[in-house]
């Protein structure tokens, strides 16, 4: 019977026996042969690679201790750029927006994709129709949608507000002109795209064997049962899948909050200054490339920790399907 | 076998490099003097000049016909990047519009000066106003053909309707008579698409003199962004949107002043001239020009201009020919813009003699107005400076701050980020 437990690390091959480490083995030369045709072959990726890739990080980590305004010689300051983000409201600004965001979109969509992708995996006529339509504003362009977001959030003649007044909310949010709405508005905007996630989530449903819920069904398991300990658990490689995805896309958040704040001004009282954002006029707008690329170094480690904490953690809340024997 | 092994591995660099190397035409000519084989210029714009630039270059290559002008269009949003990046790379465009002060600075753009003594240009005759933003340190980097300005545009049949006298086209109105007579002008009704506006109000720091908000060197914000006078230009502005004399951000989202003012449901709004003209002419409405208000009665007049500053790049390959080709823009050019696109040239004379003006009273004051820009005080990064008076004009009209409250809030925050752009300025 296939046994559910939590993840493990899984078991490698990396040639250790009871007997004790065994020594490499002499390579032939026709394997050597072989193991530099490889590399030659990759050769052109690995070319790119360094010069396309780790060159500009690395050159982006010099960068972040210079002033530089890409068309005067750079100018080493040191940790000068990282002391000068302390004192700017707009870097602390930046974070608070955010991370405002983020706590506030991620488990609505995490959610929302999940009840989603429950109602989307029920056996009912035409429900291949129903995925298409809930799956197509993830398709269409982020700006694009963002221009009619604008429109439907318009406080005095969007249509949301015109739909909030008629059920007797006289004085609605004013969205992305209030300083206190302009996130929530953003977040709300999303929702819209959350088919995208309910897709993902749908194909973790789908994997889940059906003897589960057979076995469940036998032992007089409830609905909610069910969920609880049998979808769920099954489903946590697919929650952090998405957990990270989503993490790592409102760390980045740009193209939204440059078309919903009015280009980069980033909102009402700065209300949608996202990091990005403000790390794209730092270094596109002002002219301060060594500043934005410390701006940059920031959000990596930031985003790193993050990631790797939710990683470390993962043992204790994700689970996987053990192997059948 | 080794040999096929070495040719394998020259092969497989011949690919790398051929993919890294950039897809530039074959020139006859080598940097340096003119050329007498083929030449391309490449020249680098924004959206906008769809179409005079086709015409110009159409005439160029004609008188010379060893040149090809290779034109490249990019978003406005993108083209500064876009420049600066191919100016850290050393490869810009032989000619492009000189967007950045700093580009001259930074002796990235070649002096004009040789060109416009050796083909006689009086620059003398073009709006030295317009001419200012091609000026650095006494030498002249770009030239132009037409003469953008941002000025007051009105609906002369809404004035008529009211009983009201046209405003001055040579002495401009008081912050408080604007108002006062945006109040007379507007017609207010329940329904939107019938309500007419009297004047549009946004925060004027784009429109009034720099030293309403700046001090005379550009490097002080506070006492004067936030000085009584420039406290009350916000109030009366920030009222007018309050009381509906003036349109909101939300009122028509989708649409600038100067699209409803070409509706005719706005009398008055602050705009340039090469938006509202084509604009006002198409809808067909009686139109006329004035200079923009002012703080107090009495103040002088101010009205910004510019030209589409065309310069030449330090690194171009034909920097000679490139050079021939802004001193056509700068003379012939000026008659095309005229003839082709129909804007306010830049050189004066071109526009008397085209006749530019005609019997339209609406162009003939915007020549009046365009006489009144005058030089203004140089901010770097004047845009990232002043973005948190739209956020303090908005609060204002919300009513959560005072007009003092909020330019005091602003006050700080203006001058931080004033004090980096003049350092990056500096560094340059």
């Amino acid at each position: 019977m296939t046994a559910i437990r939590a993840s493990e690390e899984p078991a490698t091959s990396t040639g250790d026996t009871k007997l004790g480490r065994r020594r490499r083995p002499r390579r032939s030369s026709a394997s050597r042969k072989e193991e530099r045709a490889g590399f030659l072959f990759a050769s052109p990726w690995l070319v790119g690679v360094v010069l396309f890739l780790i060159g500009p990080i690395l050159a982006s980590g010099l960068l972040s201790l210079t002033n530089w305004n890409l068309i005067s010689s750079p100018r080493w300051v040191g940790l000068e750029n990282y002391r000068t983000m302390i004192d700017s409201d707009d870097f602390w600004q930046s974070i608070k927006v955010t991370l405002f965001y983020t706590v506030l979109a991620i488990p609505l969509y995490q959610v929302a994709g999940l009840a989603l992708a429950l109602l989307l995996n029920q056996r009912v006529k035409g429900m291949y129709l129903f995925r298409t339509i809930l799956f197509l504003p993830a398709v269409l362009s982020g700006v694009a949608v963002a221009v009619l977001w604008v429109s439907l959030l318009n406080p005095d003649l969007g249509a949301v507000n015109q739909a909030l007044r008629a059920i007797g909310i006289d004085d609605p949010p004013r969205w992305l002109q209030s300083p206190q709405w302009a996130v929530p508005a953003v977040v709300l905007m999303g929702l819209w795209g959350v088919g995208g996630g309910a897709i993902i989530y749908l194909a973790g449903l789908q994997n889940i064997p059906p003897a589960l819920y057979q076995a469940a069904k036998m032992d007089g398991a409830g609905a909610w049962q069910t969920f609880r300990h049998i979808t769920l658990p099954l489903l946590t490689p697919t929650l952090l899948f998405t957990l990270l995805i989503e993490l790592i896309g409102a760390f980045q958040v740009f193209d939204t909050a440059y078309v919903l704040g009015g280009g980069s001004r980033g909102g009402t009282r700065s209300s949608l200054l996202f990091y990005v954002l403000n790390l794209w006029n730092e270094g596109f707008r002002n002219g301060r490339f060594g500043y934005a690329s410390a701006l940059a170094w920031v959000l990596v480690v930031a985003a790193a920790t993050v990631i790797i904490l939710i990683f470390r953690t993962s043992s204790r809340w994700v689970y996987y399907e053990a192997g059948g024997e | 076998m080794r040999l096929g092994r070495a040719a394998a591995v020259l092969a497989m660099f011949a690919v790398v490099a051929s993919g890294c190397t950039g897809g530039s035409e074959p020139d006859v000519a080598s940097s340096g003097g003119t050329q007498t084989g083929p030449v391309t210029l490449n020249l680098w714009i924004f959206e906008g000049e769809e179409t005079f630039l086709p015409a110009l270059k159409a005439a160029f290559e004609t008188e010379h016909p060893n040149i090809t002008l290779k034109i490249t269009n990019i978003p406005e949003d993108n083209y500064v990047t876009k420049m600066d990046t191919a100016l850290a790379a050393d490869s810009p465009p032989d000619i492009g519009w000189v967007y950045e002060a700093r580009w001259m600075k930074a002796g990235r753009v070649l002096p004009l000066d040789d060109v416009i003594a050796s083909d006689h240009i009086d620059v003398s005759v073009f709006n030295q106003n317009a001419l200012s933003g091609c000026m650095y340190e006494g030498k002249t980097y770009c030239l132009g053909s037409y003469t953008g300005a941002v000025m007051l545009f009105y609906n002369k049949d809404l004035f008529d309707k009211a009983g009201l006298p046209y405003p001055s086209a040579t002495v401009p109105m008081s912050i408080d008579e604007y108002a006062a007579l945006a109040t007379k002008l507007t017609v207010p009704t329940e329904d939107l698409s019938k309500h007419v506006f009297g004047g549009s109000a946004d925060p004027p720091f784009w429109w009034t003199a720099t030293g309403t908000h700046f001090s005379d060197d550009g490097r002080t914000i506070e006492g004067y962004v936030n000085d009584a006078p420039t406290v009350h230009m916000y109030d009366v502005l920030t009222s007018m949107v309050r009381d509906k004399v003036a349109p909101s951000e939300s009122d028509y989202q989708f649409f600038g002043n100067t699209e409803i003012l070409a509706t005719g449901q706005l009398a008055m709004t602050v705009t340039d001239n090469v938006s509202a003209i084509p604009l006002l002419e198409h809808a067909d409405i009686n139109w006329g020009a004035a200079p923009n208000p002012v703080e107090a009665a009495g103040d002088p007049a101010f009205v910004s201009a510019w030209t589409d500053q065309f310069g030449v790049f330090d690194g171009s390959d034909h920097p000679v020919e490139a050079k021939e080709f802004i001193a056509f823009l700068a003379t012939e050019g000026n008659n095309l813009r005229a003839e082709k696109a129909d804007a306010l040239p830049l050189s004066s004379v071109v526009a008397e003699e085209t006749d530019w003006a005609g019997q339209s009273e609406g162009r003939q004051e915007t020549l009046e107005v365009v006489k009144l820009a005058r030089e203004e005080t140089f901010v770097p990064g004047f845009w990232d400076v002043t973005a948190p008076l739209w956020d303090s004009f908005a609060v204002v009209v919300e009513g959560d701050m005072t007009a003092q409250e909020a330019l005091d809030d602003a006050a700080p925050k203006m001058q931080e980020r004033l004090d980096r752009a003049w350092q990056t300025w500096e560094e340059t």
